[in-house]
């Protein structure tokens, strides 16, 4: 099994496209970097405790405002009225009093999550399928090594990229916002749940994004894998998975606001990151037990079917 | 000895269509085993139930005693095998490829590839990209794959394919090397018929799913068979000849054709026979055994199959 691993890790390895991943997603993250540091205020520019909270008392009135003016996105206004206050109340800058700080940088390249999941969805739907395509496929499986074996050194080893270009995402992060922000002052997350508002300090919420963005891309990831197994073809295996990621999380929200079944779907479970923020889970009876027992379901799912059609189908190229 | 492929009453359906019905054979250690058959015959197919690519509807098929249904990796191991095209991982080197599939048996020895590098002459270019290599190259390397784990058994579909004139007799030499040194059994497919009967022991010859003949080339030259040969006296006094050796050989069958005689003899008999019809007074243009060619007896089989 380590030798198959091995395999399919010189396989990837040697891939030029790869290393375009990997370096398109260093680019964003030096891009991020770039208009980080040139939107960056000066020290001398930041505002005192004074200046802010007077800033954030004059977004108050004006919320309050907009509140009585119109009534749409209620939610919204109340949110942020309710998040000022707290501020104000408990001494807490926001994060435009404190400067950037390598922990505001590495939450802000968070958003870069969707490109990696992106990255990893293609390897997942082409390691199978480019296999295929090229016609090795039957020199790979004239071996001693089960069908199984060889799928699943395949799925460990989408896995061992995934892992290894989150590091790079969050490695280069580290670095890159270490060296041109500083360590700083941690600034504080705040969450609004019922009307109740709570603190978090920022490197906790940093790891939660992070660790909850992993589970998210792992799913779709395995989606992506299944997919390969089954249609044998690479541009299929990519296109079916990366549009299920574009827009499944709108279909799936979308239909949770009329429907209460949709909180079976993959995709209103994948993000984790719901029940650990202000926005909340698209139906409310969810819960994050709930959402992990789903998701645990449908890996068996995709894994089983992946199997299955792996190991009964005639291995033909040629037709 | 005991056979290294056993083929016992396979039969393979696809959806209500059936593409081998059938096939009965077996293949000895040490031989070279040509497998014919007109395109759509149920060759590769065939093939591919061998190496487990397709599964089998009916029978099995045992490789060192081993059924490739019921203990598929004991009876892969003994097979080394190009199926269809020799298709190689593109974007790695040569030896990175062998290394790949070595890693799939066990072990690797370095020395091993190497040694196999050397052999199908890829070793000056074994750090290049298989994507630069020629087609005759990437078969090369797709032999030396296939031997990498020192199969008993070596299944090649059409290995020469796409090689130059050199590059074939190379092939040639190196299987009937390999078959005769190492005891291997080859099985080889191919619709260059005069390139099998250079290559072969014995012949299956399948047609529609089901095999129609198996030849044997070692037995159709062995001793004190009737071979054809032409004669050739000059076109005006072959009727003569014919004359004259019927009193000598009256036993003998001869046939004429387009002026010219064919005399079915054993090879030992015919150096008299030549002396005789000069000693007779005929001049002598050629005399040279009539083979039939694996094409004819080829055409010859699967015709029969049609009219029948």
């Amino acid at each position: 099994m380590i030798r198959l691993i091995q395999n399919e890790w010189m396989k990837l390895f040697w891939r030029i496209s790869t290393w375009v991943m990997a370096a398109i997603l260093l680019v964003g993250v030096v891009g991020v970097l770039i208009y980080a540091a040139t939107n960056q205020p000066s020290a001398d520019e930041l505002p005192s405790e004074a200046q802010w909270k007077a800033q954030l008392e004059q977004q108050i009135v004006e919320d309050r405002q907009a509140l009585e003016d119109s009534g749409a996105a209620e939610g919204f206004y109340e949110q942020r009225i309710a998040e000022n206050e707290y501020r104000i109340q408990n001494d807490l800058p926001p994060q435009s009093a404190t400067g950037e700080s390598v922990w505001s940088f590495m939450s802000t390249n968070t958003a870069l999550l969707d490109l990696l999941s992106i990255f990893v969805i293609i390897v997942a739907a082409t390691i199978i399928s480019s296999e295929f395509k090229s016609g090795t496929i039957k020199l790979l499986l004239v071996r001693p090594p089960s069908r199984i074996k060889i799928l699943m050194s395949k799925y460990v080893t989408v896995i061992l990229y995934a892992v290894g270009m989150l590091a790079l995402l969050f490695g280069a992060s580290f670095v890159l916002g270490a060296l041109f922000f500083g360590f700083g002052e941690p600034s504080t997350e705040l969450i609004y749940t019922d009307g109740e508002v709570e603190q978090r300090p920022q490197v906790l919420a940093l790891a939660i994004d992070y660790l909850t963005g992993s589970v998210n891309f792992v799913m779709l990831a395995t989606l992506a894998f299944a997919i390969s197994a089954i249609f044998r073809s690479e541009a299929m295996a990519i296109a079916i998975s990366v549009l299920l990621y574009v827009v499944g999380a709108g279909v799936t929200s979308t239909l949770a606001i009329a429907y209460n079944w949709p909180k079976y779907l993959l995709f209103a479970n994948t993000n984790l990151n719901q029940y650990f923020t202000s926005s909340g889970p698209p139906v409310e009876s969810m819960t994050l037990g709930f959402s992990v027992t789903v998701l645990i379901v449908y890996w068996l799912i995709f894994m089983g079917f992946a199997v299955w059609m792996f190991k009964k189908r005639e291995i033909s190229v040629t037709g | 000895m005991s056979s290294i492929l056993e083929v016992n009453d396979v039969h393979k359906r696809i959806r209500g269509k059936e593409i081998v019905q059938g096939l009965q054979f077996s293949v000895e250690p040490g031989e070279v085993f040509g497998f014919l058959g007109p395109n759509g015959a149920g060759k590769t197919t065939t093939i591919r139930m061998m190496v487990g690519l397709s599964p089998i509807t009916s029978g099995d098929i045992l490789i060192d005693g081993h059924s490739i249904q019921k203990s598929y990796a004991k009876a892969i191991k003994q097979v080394g095998a190009i199926v269809e095209n020799p298709e190689m991982y593109n974007h790695l080197s040569a030896e990175k490829n062998l290394i790949h599939f070595a890693r799939m048996n066990g072990k690797v020895s370095h020395g091993r590839i190497d040694e196999l590098l050397d052999l199908v002459k890829l070793g000056h270019v074994k750090k290049k990209k298989v994507r630069t290599f020629s087609l005759g190259m990437k078969q090369r390397l797709g032999i030396a794959q296939a031997l990498l784990h020192r199969p008993k058994l070596l299944i090649l579909d059409e290995p020469t394919n796409g090689l130059d004139p050199e590059g074939i007799r190379m092939v040639r030499a190196y299987l009937r090397r390999l078959a005769e040194e190492e005891g291997l059994a080859v099985i080889v497919s191919s619709h260059l018929l005069s390139e099998m009967e250079l290559m072969c022991d014995r012949f299956a010859i399948i047609q529609d799913g089901q095999l129609i003949n198996i030849e044997d080339q070692r037995f159709s030259q062995g001793e004190g068979r009737l071979l054809p040969y032409r004669v050739d006296v000059g076109p005006e006094r072959t009727e003569a000849a014919v004359q004259i050796i019927k009193e000598a050989y009256p036993d003998l069958k001869i046939e004429e054709a387009d002026q010219r005689l064919t005399v079915y003899i054993e090879k030992e008999k015919v150096p008299a026979l030549l002396r005789y019809l000069m000693e007779t007074g005929f001049d002598l243009y050629e005399a040279k055994e009539d083979r039939q060619t694996l094409e004819d007896r080829f055409l010859q089989a699967t015709s029969k199959e049609d009219s029948s």
